[in-house]
């Protein structure tokens, strides 16, 4: 019975595993906000508002970006360390032009859309040379190097956290935040 | 990935909820930091229906303690953590801590009617003897837990079994990278240093494998107890009562977690042993040889795997065992007994298979089969006489009572989304076991959402629970005689319960309930077997404890329970029970009980918690109650504290006061533990203990 019951496990373990779905971005725009509220290094920074940046295709409106809008909707509820919070978006065009989007800006936090996973390295290069927190839904993308994953597993939001990629953006993450977050990366 | 239409439902009311914050909060911004990261994340729990859910859609009345909250309280066991959840209290008779659910706490009880589940791997065994699953007896280390999730009512409609007053879901940590958390601790109380212990949990993440390693160990010289009625028994004397440090104890356990391309691989093992203060069952008073030790241990195998969109297929399988002993010492022959051995083994093996099919959004079925096989062994000796089998008049014990025996559950969960935010949710298990034959136990519930803050449930459930080993076939031909043909127990219960968010950061929940149970099974004093004449009242050796099925029993009684969380400053949570019993009188019930935690950041680096338990009066069993001994134990409180300062982000330091008034807040005990009747709380506590966490990297 023993054996059955190893062999019928280890058939199942051939099968792939499932993937966790997306967060709507009204909730994933609050949990945003909430988690940099963990980021002990937005004290020591020079900010007068916490600016969000939101990544998106080239020759895109910003104002018809779902995410982007969600952001503004939670910036009117919410501020965050008792600063204002206020939407940029900047265009992808490679790495270099990222990190000077994310600079100029004085971005606290990159939204990353699931579509860009194929520029995930370039990406992150921008992030790191920028010091931005980067922030997206697709936990593949946690795991290949970016800060903070928001996703959906089963009817539960789950905060996935890089914290090697989290440090390299200069984040400086409340150790509170661990006991509900799953950590990922070395 | 797109989501599953479930998922965006049961996200958007997420967001709903904050929407509906947002916009009461008005036109001057909140700050994000008000609202707790949880109320974002949202509750969630497996344990009312094994699957995920939010704690304020599931078809019974949760609760759940994340592992935070532990920290902060303090919290040494289990038992002490559940004692805090609304509607639980607890107890003890001086050889375990137990848990009582909605007033119901039998005495010996052994936790053999809440069933609890370690990362979904039930861990009672069927002996119902030398256990408690809530003490330092239960393999599970407290730092390496996440969360505990509580459902109160019987569910055998999702667990068959055991499932009778609840269930208890505990939860472990997931692994992070290269994370590690040492813990060493020690407790003082009456003047001198009782105990110290500690413990470590390590994770660590290469590439697929997923690992988890916890330890620890604590070891403890007792505490000076005093017993009343031992300074005014004329036959058991001892000079003000006082028994000093009998009843030390030590305790260790190892819990190892691989996860590993979606197949979790977990193991656990516990060992703890103690002495016995109260000289149970007759034994000899202030002999150090009373004592017991115990292990619990298992190996866990689990899967989930999508076969289809909607469609997953789980598989587990598992191997548990638990071997109990102890020793009661009793005087030489010719006179008496000697050295007397309690020995009991449970070996079993389990296995699930199970699928789950979500066609549509808020509907789906569960249906799967459960096996199990048990191998136990109980066995009573003397050091001193041989058994019974070779002295029929002057022996102990009967040699080995040895009775295997297989089950099986197919159980069938369905939840249905209809119009108006209404769920049906309908749950049944038909188990089969080998000595019990066959019984179906169902389940129904509808949960009503009228606004994104509400939740109304009305919910049916049954449970029942098998005799155990101890109960049925135990017989030492000293203080026992078994019992084979006791019926299972059977629990019926109709519940409604009403949930409110109340802002941001207030839940409130109100519940109503009914409860029936019929053939609870009780000690009851008998003439021993085999004597010439009628047995004597003062002659010990005339009488046995026997087992039997009690009358139908109906408690009825509401609870309130309040969950307050405020940023990361403040949690607060508690509850009153009230209930009534209506048909033979139940040792140990409260009428009331209620429980209160706080914890609060008064500056940044202190934190303070304190709790409070309240329970009514209870019963003593009246059987061979002597005269001039109180029948009941009085209402009692019990106060705890705690301050933490975090002396850096990775160290901090936790000072506690358990007992803090130094209340006595006996129990009742079993009447075999004659002549103490009751037990009193442990003495005023002083624990420190120093944390130590290195942050993931």
């Amino acid at each position: 019975m023993t054996l059955r019951a190893v062999i019928a496990l280890a058939a199942l373990s051939l099968t792939p595993l499932a993937r966790a779905g997306d967060l709507p971005p009204r909730a994933e725009a609050l949990l945003t906000l909430r988690l940099l509220a963990y980021d002990r290094a937005l004290d020591r920074r020079d900010y007068v508002d916490v600016v969000v940046a939101v990544l998106h295709e080239e020759g895109e409106s910003l104002d018809r970006d779902p995410m982007a809008r969600a952001v503004s909707d939670a910036a009117r509820d919410f501020r965050v360390a008792g600063r204002s919070v206020r939407v940029t978006g900047c265009p992808w065009r490679g790495s270099d032009v990222l990190a000077g989007c994310l600079s100029s800006t004085r971005a606290a936090a990159l939204l990353v859309p699931e579509r860009f996973g194929s520029a995930v390295a370039d990406i992150r290069r921008a992030t790191r040379a920028a010091g931005v927190l980067s922030v997206t839904e697709d936990r593949d993308m946690v795991e290949a190097g970016l800060a903070v994953g928001l996703v959906l597993r089963a009817s539960r939001a789950e905060v996935i956290v890089n914290v090697a990629a989290a440090r390299e953006e200069g984040a400086d993450l409340d150790a509170s935040l661990f006991v509900v977050a799953e950590v990922v990366g070395r | 990935m797109p989501a599953s239409p479930r998922d965006r439902l049961a996200a958007l009311a997420v967001v709903g909820f904050l929407a509906a914050a947002g916009r009461a909060h008005g036109a001057d911004p909140g700050d994000i930091s008000d609202v707790a990261l949880e109320d974002l994340l949202d509750q969630h729990l497996t344990a009312a229906s094994l699957r995920e859910e939010h704690a304020i859609d599931a078809a019974a009345t949760a609760f759940v303690l994340d592992g935070e909250d532990l920290r902060q309280q303090g919290f040494s066991t289990v038992a002490e953590a559940l004692g805090t959840v609304p509607g639980l209290f607890s107890y003890r008779d001086g050889l375990y801590p137990y848990v009582g659910v909605r007033g119901i706490g039998l005495l010996g009880d052994f936790t053999t009617r809440l069933l609890v589940l370690v990362d979904g791997h039930p861990v009672n065994d069927s002996l119902a003897i030398g256990a408690s699953h809530v003490g330092r007896d239960l393999p599970v280390v407290l730092d390496a837990v996440k969360r505990i999730e509580v459902v109160k009512g019987p569910l055998g409609g999702v667990y068959g079994p055991m499932a009778f007053l609840g269930v208890v879901n505990i939860v472990t940590r997931d692994p992070a990278p290269r994370s590690a958390e040492v813990r060493v601790s020690g407790d003082a109380a009456q003047g001198r240093v009782r105990s110290g212990g500690g413990s470590a949990v390590v994770t660590g993440i290469a590439g697929d494998v997923e690992v988890l390693l916890a330890a620890d160990a604590v070891s403890s010289r007792g505490l000076d107890w005093t017993f009343p009625e031992l300074a005014a028994s004329p036959d058991r004397f001892v000079p003000g009562g006082r028994v000093n440090g009998l009843d030390r104890w030590d305790a260790f356990n190892a819990h190892a977690r691989v996860e590993a391309n979606g197949v979790r691989l977990a193991a656990a093992c516990n060992r703890a042993a103690s002495g016995v203060p109260s000289a149970a069952y007759s034994s000899l008073l202030l002999d150090s040889r009373n004592g017991f030790a115990n292990r619990a241990c298992f190996v866990d195998v689990a899967t989930a795997r999508p076969l289809a969109p909607g469609l997953t297929l789980v598989g587990k399988a598992a191997y548990d065992w638990f071997d109990f002993r102890d020793d009661y010492a009793y005087a030489d022959p010719p006179g008496d007994v000697g050295l007397v051995h309690d020995l009991g083994t449970d070996r079993w093996l389990s296995g699930e298979v199970r699928v789950d099919w979500e066609p549509r959004s808020g509907s789906g079925v569960m249906t799967g089969v459960r096996v199990e096989t048990h191998k136990t062994v109980q066995r009573t000796w003397s050091d001193a006489v041989p058994t019974l089998l070779q002295d029929p008049a002057g022996g102990v014990g009967v040699g080995d009572i040895r009775h295997d025996f297989a089950g099986g559950t197919a159980f069938l969960a369905a939840h249905l989304s209809l119009p108006r935010n209404v769920v049906l949710h309908g749950h049944a298990t038909l188990t089969v076991h080998e000595m019990y034959g066959a019984r179906l136990a169902p389940k129904g519930a509808v949960v009503w959402r009228p606004d994104e803050a509400t939740a109304l449930k009305l919910v049916y459930a049954e449970g029942f629970r098998p005799p155990l080993a101890s109960e049925a076939f135990y017989e030492d031909g000293l203080s026992y005689v078994a019992n084979p043909d006791l019926r299972p127990e059977l629990a019926r219960s109709l519940e409604a319960s009403a949930e409110r968010r109340l802002g941001r950061f207030a839940i409130v929940t109100a519940s109503v309930f009914t409860s029936d149970y019929r053939d609870l099974v009780r000690m009851q004093t008998v003439p021993a077997p085999g004597l010439a004449g009628p047995p004597d009242p003062t002659v010990a050796s005339d009488w046995r404890q026997k087992p039997v099925n009690l009358a139908h029993e109906t408690v009825r009684g509401g609870e309130l329970a309040l969950q307050l969380r405020w940023r990361d400053a403040f949690r607060a949570w508690g509850g009153l029970s009230a209930q009534q019993v209506r048909g033979a009188a139940l040792d140990d019930f409260p009428e009331l009980t209620a429980n209160l935690a706080l914890s609060g950041r008064v500056v940044p680096r202190l934190l303070l918690a304190a709790r409070a338990a309240f329970t009514s009066a209870r019963a003593k069993p009246l059987e061979g109650l002597d005269p001039g001994v109180r029948t009941s134990v009085p209402a009692s409180a019990l106060l705890d504290a705690a301050v933490t300062l975090e002396l850096s982000r990775e160290l901090s330091l936790q000072l506690g006061v358990q007992n803090l008034l130094d209340a006595v807040a006996p129990s009742p005990v079993p009447a075999d533990f004659k002549p103490i009747t009751e037990q009193p709380a442990a003495a005023r506590t002083v624990r420190a203990s120093l944390r130590w966490s290195a942050r993931p990297r």
